[in-house]
C-alpha cells in the first residue's frame, strides 16, 4: 500500500467528498424530475381534469382547454443542447480533477 | 455601522428591476442586472490583482501603489464578493422566473455559476488549509472563466428564441 502523508490524505478526503457532492447534485435532480414526469403522465392518462384545482393547474401550466400539452418550450437535452450541457459538466469535473492533480503533484 | 449600511445599500441594487411595473420584463431586467453587476464586481478586482502581482514580480517603482495596497485590497475583495453575490442571486431569480423556457445553456450557466460561487465563498470564509488551497486553484481556473463568458454569450444569443 502506498504511503501518504496526513496532509495528502486530508486533501484526498476533501476531494473525494466534494466529488461525491457534485455527482449527487448532477444526478439526483434529473432522476427526481424524470420520476415526477412519469407520475404526471400516468395521472393524465387515468383521470380527466375536473374541478377548481384542475382548472387552476391548467391555467398555471398554460394548457389549452382540450387538454393538449405544449411541450415545445421545455428543455430538450439531446443533440447540440446535450453537447453543451454534458460538455459543461465534463469541463467542471475535469477542472476539479486537474486542480486536485496539481495539488497532489506539488505535495509529492 | 457604516459597513452594514453599505451592505444594505448593495442589496437594494436589484430592486430597480421591479420599478417599471408596466414593462412586464422584470425577469429579463434581472438577467441584465446579473451580468452588469458581475462585470462591475469582477473586472476591477482582476485588474488590481494582476497589477499587484506584476508590481511585486517586476519590482517596478512606478507601480509602488499596487505593491502596497494594504487595506485597500480587502475593500476591493469585499466589493468583488458583494457584487458577485448580488449577481448570483439576481441571475438565479431570473432563472426561476423564466424556468418555463429553460434550456441546456441556462442549466449549464446555473451549474458553472454555482461552482464558481461556492468555491469563492469557501475560499473566503473557511479556515481549513486544504480547502483554501483547493478552492484558490479552482476559483482562479482560466478555463472556467472562459466557459462562463462563452455560456453568457450563447445565452444572450439564444434567449429570444
Amino acid at each position: 500500500m502506498p504511503y501518504y502523508s496526513i496532509y495528502t490524505y486530508n486533501i484526498m478526503k476533501s476531494i473525494i467528498f466534494l466529488s461525491l457532492i457534485l455527482i449527487l447534485a448532477v444526478t439526483i435532480p434529473p432522476a427526481l424530475a424524470e420520476d415526477d414526469d412519469d407520475k404526471y403522465e400516468e395521472r393524465d392518462h387515468d383521470e380527466e381534469r375536473e374541478g377548481v384545482f384542475e382548472e387552476m393547474q391548467e391555467k398555471i401550466s398554460g394548457e389549452s382547454e382540450d387538454g393538449e400539452r405544449h411541450d415545445d418550450d421545455r428543455a430538450n437535452v439531446g443533440g447540440f443542447s446535450g453537447v453543451i450541457l454534458y460538455g459543461t459538466i465534463i469541463a467542471i469535473v475535469a477542472t476539479i480533477g486537474y486542480t486536485a492533480f496539481k495539488i497532489l503533484k506539488k505535495k509529492k | 455601522m457604516n459597513k452594514f449600511f453599505f451592505i444594505f445599500l448593495f442589496l437594494l441594487i436589484p430592486i430597480p428591476a421591479y420599478a417599471d411595473h408596466d414593462s412586464g420584463d422584470i425577469s429579463e431586467d434581472l438577467g441584465w442586472i446579473a451580468i452588469g453587476v458581475g462585470v462591475l464586481g469582477t473586472l476591477p478586482f482582476i485588474f488590481i490583482n494582476k497589477m499587484r502581482r506584476y508590481a511585486i514580480s517586476s519590482g517596478n517603482q512606478s507601480l509602488y501603489a499596487f505593491k502596497h495596497l494594504g487595506s485597500t485590497y480587502k475593500i476591493v475583495l469585499n466589493f468583488h464578493i458583494m457584487m458577485n453575490c448580488i449577481g448570483y442571486f439576481a441571475g438565479m431569480l431570473h432563472g426561476l422566473l423564466l424556468s418555463k423556457y429553460m434550456d441546456s445553456i441556462s442549466i449549464s450557466l446555473a451549474i458553472i455559476m454555482t461552482v464558481l460561487m461556492t468555491s469563492g465563498l469557501l475560499l473566503r470564509y473557511t479556515s481549513s488549509r486544504h480547502l483554501t488551497l483547493f478552492n484558490r486553484l479552482l476559483h482562479g481556473q482560466f478555463a472556467l472563466v472562459i466557459l462562463l463568458i462563452a455560456l453568457i454569450i450563447l445565452h444572450l444569443m439564444t434567449a429570444d428564441d
